[in-house]
């Protein structure tokens, strides 16, 4: 047990060396490798046979048809490994996803000629590998689908990049390191109680959804992630900078989502119904703030607020 | 969430094919219900291919292995031979088609196609078998490919055109591996393809077997000379040699006697082959006859391993010919072969069947009293032949119990068998020791290569008579009544008989010229086939590899395979790595762009991203009279190209009218051009005056 956990991690050691972490990878003969596969094999026991056979029948043309298939499979070896490299991957940042998901990792396939790529193979951790080809065009983006059981960073190891075409005799392999990470917030779950209580909150201001109705209070600045029904396009048009137009009703019915208010439950169930609390606030445009041990987001409302308030849930308790 | 495997379309169509290529050559030589079960299969699979259809179940698939089993054994007697085992591995290539549903089936049903492709070359290994295995390898490889496809939709071609190529490439190293892999001895012995037709003369002769030799136009064997040819009288091809008659049939003798006289045979060899001179040495190719027997111009003597010398100096092999054996000879033409007879010998070079033939006997008896010698005897038999109405025919009549009676008394015609018998007949009753050879005589020169092709039409039957110190010698009957036969071919001599005979409609046709040009430069190939390849052995490997590398040894020949090996892999590594697709242009492009050329050499140059209508603006402002021309195309090309107009014209009008108006423009442009020049040149004459 030891000693295979001391060569694992030697050969992550290596690995790490050999190819290291990177967001765009070309593929070239330092980092492909490439041996027969089990078809290979059998295939060479095959060339074997009819070998032993031009042998004891002393008949040259099995000898011939011997040598053809070896040298088809060295041939091979040559058109798998072009099958690799020259590809150039690239991976872009996971969006967020929710625990129990899956985590959507896009690889972006490129070329620089117009080599063909075929059958080639993506496997991610636990992901359901991906089977993909750059035929047509110079670039391909495709998406593993990775499960994101937990709550926090999912951090992926290396990506392992396998071809077998064009025969299936011989595999050509890497391992690249994107050092690719997804945020992976808790499972919204569902309060009857916190609803309810929101439910009472709103209905004692009396508020309605119509802004128009409400007095006006004055600009905001504009930060991204604001309703773009609320910038004063008038102003953008008269060439003033982007500014938001806020209402005086919508101060006025903000709810807290409160780590307290969740006592008795346990951390991760807390974080749950928290984390249900502000997709539900955001999905109903009430203004909204958060109370976590330590960290206090004010009232707000918008994208923004949003990710940095499911990000903290997210985060919460976790090393950094 | 357990995907279930589809095997992809493309493959299993590429396997159909595939398939059918590899059965092809095997089906006929299949009994006829293992074909059926190949051919009910692949229908099978493609019901499943077009979807309708129902996989076999388990109970079904163990009924139809044990049925094939069983029906292979009590069609072939036994499983351990060749074809019982190739007709198993045939069926199950076939009933695994069926089955296959996984990745796994797929492999074995391809790698089982490979095997199956191979083993035509345990039956075939002609020029034209070598490129139809290499096709089919090609169409196995293509299903291969088909497999590891990804591409939405392939088209079928690309996979087949992949394997292809793949297939191309490996044909250097193939060549290479061909010449220095080391052939060595069996490692173990084989069993042999046995139920291919046996051909040329067999273990015994009755009245009408040469005769239907005389009917076939196969190849019986090549022989190449490493001097000159010798006369056609001296190519007497013996092969087998007859004591034995039981009044009808001539046969080997089968008692101990041949090992006795074998010793007898290497005394007298030994004894005169110092004293003789003047061997022709030649290496005879003999034909997959599936006999032992080997053919020779006597005296014979091979060094050439696995051939055997039997007691009368013929030679043979231990084994039946499955395939092309060639074999080195050294003929001597003054020879004693057996100059003393032992009594027992002699009782068995007499021997005749009692109470056979009265009427021969007794002249035989008062023809030997007339002669002096036995020699004289034998030259007033042969004068007999020679004298009397003796006629040379393919189809004689047939002949009853007494068949040498009735032959020399009554019908009087006959083929050389008829001759050989009833003239050993003649001597043997009268105490003179004779028997009958078989082989061929003769043979046809292909001059392309120089050496000569004998036919199953030129097997023959002639005579040995044994003299006292002088041993055995040649007496052909056949030559006293029909010397032609000796100076020509049998299909010359006999011509007309034999195309009204054969069940060959198109023999006479082998003798027009351009046929008989063809036929024998098509053989020269296939016998340098044959010499270079299929009987490239250790012997012609070190002459090869010594002629090219000047010295054999391990490190020569490393050196020579990676270098030769390595530059095939370079290359294609080059081609693989540098692949790049060019960029194809549209028929009308390339037409706008001889345009454009005939533009610019007027002076006008295109700019970055010109259109055609400013373009055309620009060239009729320059060159007023190519504005029209100029227009047009601009006009004609933006139509097609981007359909501002919707054409009444089918595009393929519109593009000649576009190639036309182009043709013209630069025909005008030229003109144009020249003008110019002309007037500058004007100017120029006008400043020099």
């Amino acid at each position: 047990m030891v000693l295979q956990l001391a060569i694992q991690q030697r050969f992550a050691a290596w690995l790490d060396r050999r190819i290291p972490r990177s967001g765009e990878i070309t593929l070239n003969q330092r980092r492909i490798f490439i041996f027969p596969s089990r078809a290979g094999l059998v295939f060479l026991l095959l060339v074997l046979g009819l070998l032993l056979g031009g042998i004891n029948y002393e008949n040259n043309m099995l000898f011939s048809f011997a040598f053809l298939l070896l040298g088809v499979f060295l041939i091979t070896i040559l058109h798998t490994y072009s099958n690799l490299s020259g590809l150039t991957l690239r991976s872009t940042a996971a969006r967020p996803t929710f625990a129990g998901d899956f985590a959507d990792f896009e690889l972006v396939l490129s070329r620089s000629g117009l080599r063909r790529y075929e059958g080639i193979r993506f496997a991610w951790a636990d992901a359901d590998p991906v089977t993909a080809d750059l035929v047509k065009g110079t670039q391909k983006r495709i998406s593993i689908f990775v499960p994101a059981p937990n709550r926090g960073v999912l951090k992926l190891g290396r990506l392992l990049v396998e071809t077998y075409y064009p025969l299936g005799l011989i595999r050509a392999w890497t391992w690249l390191d994107f050092d690719a990470k997804c945020l992976v917030y808790p499972r919204p779950e569902i309060s009857r109680a916190e609803l309810q209580s929101v439910a009472e909150a709103n209905d004692e201001g009396s508020y309605t959804q119509q802004h128009g109705s409400d007095d006006f209070a004055g600009f905001k600045d504009y930060v991204p992630g604001d309703s773009l029904k609320q910038v004063a396009w008038r102003n953008v048009a008269k060439g003033l900078p982007i500014m938001t137009k806020h209402y005086q009703s919508q101060a006025d019915h903000q709810i807290w989502i409160d780590w307290e208010q969740f006592d008795g439950e346990d951390t991760e169930t807390r974080l749950s119904r928290m984390c249900y609390l502000v997709l539900f606030a955001e999905q109903q445009a009430m203004e909204y703030g958060m109370r976590l041990p330590g960290l206090s987001f004010p009232p707000a409302i918008g994208t923004l607020h949003k990710l940095q308030t499911l990000q903290a849930l997210a985060l919460y308790g976790q090393k950094r | 969430m357990a995907l279930v495997y589809q095997i992809p379309r493309n493959c299993l169509a590429a396997l159909l094919v595939a398939q059918l290529a590899v059965l092809a050559p095997h089906l006929f030589r299949l009994p006829l219900w293992v074909s059926a079960v190949a051919i009910v299969c692949a229908m099978w699979r493609m019901l499943l291919y077009t979807g309708r259809g129902f996989y076999p179940s388990g109970v079904l698939k163990t009924l139809l292995v044990i049925i094939s089993i069983v029906a292979i054994v009590r069609e072939y007697g036994n499983l351990f031979s060749l074809e019982p085992i190739i007709a198993l591995l045939i069926t199950t290539f076939a009933l695994k088609l069926i089955e296959m549903k996984s990745r796994r089936d797929v492999l074995v049903v391809i790698y089982l196609a490979y095997f199956v492709a191979a083993t035509h070359f345990l039956f075939e290994q002609g020029i034209v078998d070598a490129l139809y295995i290499l096709v089919t390898a090609a169409l196995v490889t293509g299903s291969l490919v088909a497999l590891h496809e990804t591409e939405e939709r392939p088209a079928l071609t690309h996979a087949f055109s992949a394997a292809a190529k793949l297939i191309a490439q490996a044909i250097p190293l193939t060549v290479i591996m061909f010449i220095v892999f080391p052939r060595i001895d069996p490692l173990w012995s084989v069993p042999g393809a046995e139920s291919r037709a046996k051909t040329g003369p067999s273990d015994s002769m009755s009245p009408g077997d040469i005769s239907n030799l005389a009917g076939s136009s196969d190849l019986a064997f090549r022989v190449s000379f490493d001097g000159n040819i010798p006369p056609a009288d001296q190519l007497y091809w013996r092969g087998l040699v007859f004591s034995n008659f039981d009044g009808r049939r001539w046969s080997a003798d089968s008692n101990k006697s041949a090992e006795m006289s074998w010793n007898q045979y290497v005394r007298s060899v030994s004894m005169d082959t110092t004293k003789l001179s003047d061997a022709s040495n030649y290496t005879v190719t003999m034909e997959a006859s599936r006999q032992p027997w080997l053919y020779a111009m006597p005296l014979a003597r091979s060094n050439t391993k696995s051939v055997l010398q039997a007691g009368n100096a013929t030679l043979r092999t231990i084994y039946p010919l499955d395939q092309r054996f060639q074999y080195q000879v050294n003929s001597w033409k003054e020879y004693v072969l057996e100059p003393e007879l032992d009594d027992y010998r002699r009782s068995i070079e007499l021997q005749l069947p009692k109470d056979f033939n009265p009427k021969t006997v007794e002249l035989a008896r008062k023809m030997r009293a007339e002669s002096r010698s036995a020699e004289a005897y034998v030259q007033s038999v042969l004068g007999m032949f020679n004298r009397e109405q003796f006629v040379y025919t393919i189809r004689p009549p047939k002949l009853g119990t007494h068949s040498v009676d009735e032959f020399l008394f009554s019908t009087r015609s006959g083929f050389c068998e008829h001759y050989a018998s009833s003239f050993v007949f003649l001597m043997r009753a009268a105490g003179v020791p004779a028997r009958v050879v078989v082989g061929y005589q003769g043979g046809e020169l292909n001059p392309f290569e120089n050496y000569l092709l004998v036919h199953e039409f030129d097997a023959h039957a002639w005579t040995e008579v044994w003299f006292q110190d002088r041993g055995w010698q040649r007496v052909d009957p056949t030559a006293a009544v029909a010397p032609e036969r000796v100076e020509s071919s049998i299909n010359e001599l006999l011509a007309e008989e034999i195309v009204e005979n054969s069940a060959l409609p198109f023999f006479n046709l082998r003798e027009l010229p351009m046929l008989r040009w063809a036929r024998l430069r098509w053989d020269s190939v296939n016998y340098s086939w044959t010499k270079w390849v299929l009987n490239y052995d250790t012997e012609l490997q070190m002459q090869v590899l010594e002629e090219w590398l000047g010295q054999v040894n391990g490190w020569r020949i490393a050196l020579f395979v990676l270098l030769s090996g390595g530059a095939v892999l370079l290359l294609v590594a080059l081609s693989l790595l540098r692949q790049k697709v060019k960029h194809k242009l549209h028929v009308i492009d390339k037409c706008y762009l001889q345009h454009v050329r005939a533009v610019e050499r007027l002076g006008v140059s295109r700019g970055q991203g010109e259109g055609a209508d400013t373009l055309a603006a620009r060239i009729g402002s320059q060159h007023p009279e190519l504005a029209d021309s100029a227009k047009r195309i601009a006009h004609l090309y933006n139509s097609i190209r981007y359909n501002t107009k919707p054409a009444q014209q089918a595009p393929s009008d519109l593009q000649r009218k576009l190639r036309n108006e182009v043709r013209q423009f630069i025909r005008l442009s030229a003109m144009q051009k020249r003008k110019v020049a002309a007037q500058s040149g004007d100017r120029f004459a006008a400043t020099a005056s």
